[in-house]
């Protein structure tokens, strides 16, 4: 069966995605961009769309067709070298180059699709959207309303909020709509905007200021340049993407021009206070639409449950703030706002194919889970958010000579150290015979089911013995736990980070001290006394030092032991290579290979 | 008889879900790979573009001191040695080229001035040429 993809087409850009294993993916375009650009050119037999066609509208205006969407459901048609187009041919030329771009991504073929339209746009509107996806070969299953695609993206429809507001500042319009959810649809109580706001403007005034700066420094207008003005208009892009993560930008254009007195530089520092001044005023446009919309929905701002950010202009932090300051509360913007809407028709897709079914929603474990090691230290096998059903085993070992038996703590959480985190219980796995610490292979394995439910097994891989013990992933801990134990981590993640060093630095040492002694002991004959009381000395310093809670000394005798312990080794590998130089043996020099791993 | 149609159609149905799964992983699979390999170099055509803003600047420059030279010459040698190729702007191909403006004074199609150099590296394009192209076609006389 044939895929349902998503398609977003938008005034000024276009995006698509498609659900796989119940996950939405955004398909790039043939060029790479995760958007298309809503533009085409008509030349002759060659229809070009998307970024080529951007590239060539300067050259070819009366060729080229752009924002189709404004037009269409309306009878006006678009005259190319004499031949009519109506605007559901335009936008099928869009929608074509999307399905071929899927198909060749995907490596199958695509027919079938869900297409987002705006919450205003009425029924002939939508007619000739549906009919503009037919002349492209798409068998539109669905249009749906851009906000709802946005509500289906953030997972609304299974949430508690009731109403909500999306706020869509894209590329050349801005739309605001408020829907309000009722047993799982989304009705549309009103909608309003400025089909003339955009991300473009916002570039304009930067570019205008740039160009009026450098004309007050140098008395030159870069306007009359139209080199210096693709300059502008490239760096005035790039800092105002850069302000919207940092609070300034350099901009640097040597070279731009040059006057009586040689070449002319532009740079310029500019803060996000100053950008913010300077595009205040569109901003400031946003403020009617939404006052209006929530006039006609009858609703006053704190009635919003639930704001969404949506088109890509809403990175601008001052129109952020300008949401909060409007509506009392953040706009959701973790979902990529150029493509949130592409993703929900992608949902409706998978809903409307099938795709999305409770039998094949897959969890994922709301913590991660692992077990205690040496020290208390809180070792992880499976990581929070992992999906399950999942399995995963790694191998441990004893801590100190000849231990019969090791205990299975079974902890979920997500701090570093296992007193921290919750004990969903423990096993012992006896048995195990006689060894030198770190010489058992002990297997431990979480194998987590499609329920949540764990069983944990440890097995001695020397003897074959094996232990286990079922217990309940998610149940353990409801909701409201989940979070306070995120909370937990998230406050005290440097703490834990500190703690958890020191026992790793702590045990670094006790294995230091084990091993060192261990080869005094066996080696020591090789070196001379002088070389083994050195050594000693130090080792003796260690274990001093790991009686105390001084990291970073301990730490520096951790070096010291190991610079001593060199000697020796470095003695060692020449013997071995002596000794492998004259009979081909092999065995001393697997004992050399061996030491190497102790240290 | 209706009883045991349905117990027959439930895993008819998870087996279906389960095939077109386990189809959907090999695909996503094969493109993974296929996107690691290329992962790599695509990391490298991130910081070639950037360096490229700098390389204009060098160019811009009217003249350069002997050790600015030096560097400036040391600065290209890492974009050979990367495979960075200039892309050629004699005729107007959208492909590899961005119209800024156009020209009445130059035949049609005809590349009259380059405002930013194009870069390829193998066959993808680092960044397109932002070139100027002429606009007559004969036809504007009349």
């Amino acid at each position: 069966m044939s895929k349902i993809i998503g398609i977003d087409l938008g005034t000024t850009n276009s995006a698509v995605a498609l659900l796989e294993g119940g996950k939405p993916t955004i398909i790039p375009s043939a060029e790479g961009g995760r958007t298309i650009p809503s533009i085409i050119t008509i030349k002759g037999n060659d229809i070009i769309v998307g970024e080529v066609a951007k590239r060539q509208a300067i050259a070819n205006p009366l060729h080229t067709v752009r924002s189709i969407k404004r037009l269409m459901g309306t009878n006006e048609k678009v005259t190319i070298d004499g031949k009519e187009y109506t605007p559901q041919e335009i936008s099928a030329m869009i929608l074509r180059k999307i399905k071929k771009d899927a198909e060749a991504y995907l490596g199958t073929k695509v027919t079938k699709a869900v297409i987002t339209v705006p919450a205003y746009f009425n029924d002939a509107q939508r007619q000739a959207t549906k009919d503009a996806g037919v002349i492209a070969g798409l068998e539109v299953e669905r249009i749906i309303n851009e906000p709802t695609a946005a509500a289906l993206a953030y997972g609304l429809d299974k949430s508690e909020a009731h109403t909500i507001l999306v706020y869509d500042l894209g590329g050349g319009t801005f739309d605001v709509s408020i829907l309000e959810l009722g047993d799982g649809v989304f009705e549309v109580k009103s909608t309003s905007g400025d089909n003339r706001l955009g991300g473009d403007d916002f570039d304009d005034v930067l570019i205008d200021y740039l160009a009026d700066e450098f004309k007050k420094q140098h008395g030159i207008n870069l306007k009359e340049d139209r080199l210096a003005v693709q300059r502008l208009k490239d760096a005035a892009e790039k800092a105002k993407i850069e302000l919207s993560s940092s609070m300034h930008s350099s901009i640097n254009l040597p070279y731009i021009s040059s006057g009586a007195s040689g070449p002319k530089h532009l740079e310029m520092d500019l803060t996000r206070a100053k950008f913010n001044d300077l595009t205040k005023h569109l901003v400031e446009r946003t403020v009617r639409p939404v006052k209006q919309a929530l006039k006609d929905a009858n609703l006053e701002p704190s009635q919003i449950d639930k704001v969404l950010l949506v088109g890509g202009s809403t990175r601008v932090p001052a129109v952020q703030e300008k949401v909060r300051e409007l509506l009392g509360k953040d706009g959701d913007k973790s979902i990529n706002p150029d493509e949130a809407v592409a993703v929900g028709a992608s949902i409706q897709g998978g809903i409307l194919g099938g795709d999305i079914k409770d039998v094949l929603l897959l969890d994922v474990t709301p913590l991660s889970l692992g077990i205690e090691t040496l020290g208390g230290v809180f070792t992880k096998l499976i990581e929070r958010n992992m999906t399950i059903p999942s399995k995963k085993s790694q191998i441990f070992s004893t801590a100190v000579d000849n231990q019969p038996a090791v205990t299975i703590n079974v902890l979920q959480g997500e701090r570093a150290m296992a007193l921290d985190n919750k004990s969903l219980g423990r096993f012992d796995l006896v048995g195990i015979p006689p060894a030198l610490r770190g010489m058992p292979q002990i297997e431990v394995t979480f194998d987590i089911d499609a329920n949540g439910i764990v069983n944990v097994s440890a097995k001695d891989m020397g003897t074959g013995k094996v232990q286990k013990i079922t217990v309940t992933g998610g149940s353990g801990m409801n909701k409201d736990d989940i979070q306070a134990a995120m909370r937990d981590a998230e406050q005290f993640a440097e703490e834990d980070k500190k703690k958890h060093e020191a026992i790793e630095v702590k045990n670094q040492a006790d294995t230091l001290i084990y091993s060192s002694e261990k080869m005094l002991s066996e080696y020591g004959d090789k070196v001379d006394a002088g070389t083994k009381e050195k050594i000693q000395k130090e080792v003796d310093a260690l274990k001093e030092a790991l009686k105390g809670n001084d990291t970073s000394a301990m730490k520096k005798q951790i070096d010291k032991v190991n610079k001593v312990v060199q000697e020796i080794g470095t003695k060692m590998y020449q013997d071995a290579a002596a000794q492998a130089g004259k009979q081909k043996d092999g065995e001393e020099v697997v004992d050399a290979e061996f030491e190497k791993e102790e240290k | 008889m209706e009883e045991s149609e349905q117990t027959q159609e439930a895993p008819n149905e998870y087996l279906e879900q389960l095939q077109r799964l386990q189809a959907e992983f090999i695909n996503y699979r094969t493109r993974v790979e296929k996107e690691k390999q290329l992962m790599g170099e695509y990391s490298k055509d991130i910081i070639l573009r950037k360096f490229l803003e700098i390389r204009d600047n060098f160019e811009r420059a009217p003249k350069l001191d002997q050790g600015m030279e030096i560097i400036y010459k040391q600065f290209l040698d890492i974009f050979q040695k990367e495979g960075v190729e200039e892309i050629e702007t004699k005729n107007f191909d959208p492909e590899l080229h961005e119209a800024i403006a156009t020209r009445e004074d130059i035949a049609k199609d005809v590349i009259a001035e380059v405002a930013r150099k194009g870069y390829k590296r193998g066959d993808r394009i680092l960044r397109t040429a932002h070139v100027v192209v002429g606009n007559n076609d004969g036809e504007q006389t009349k």
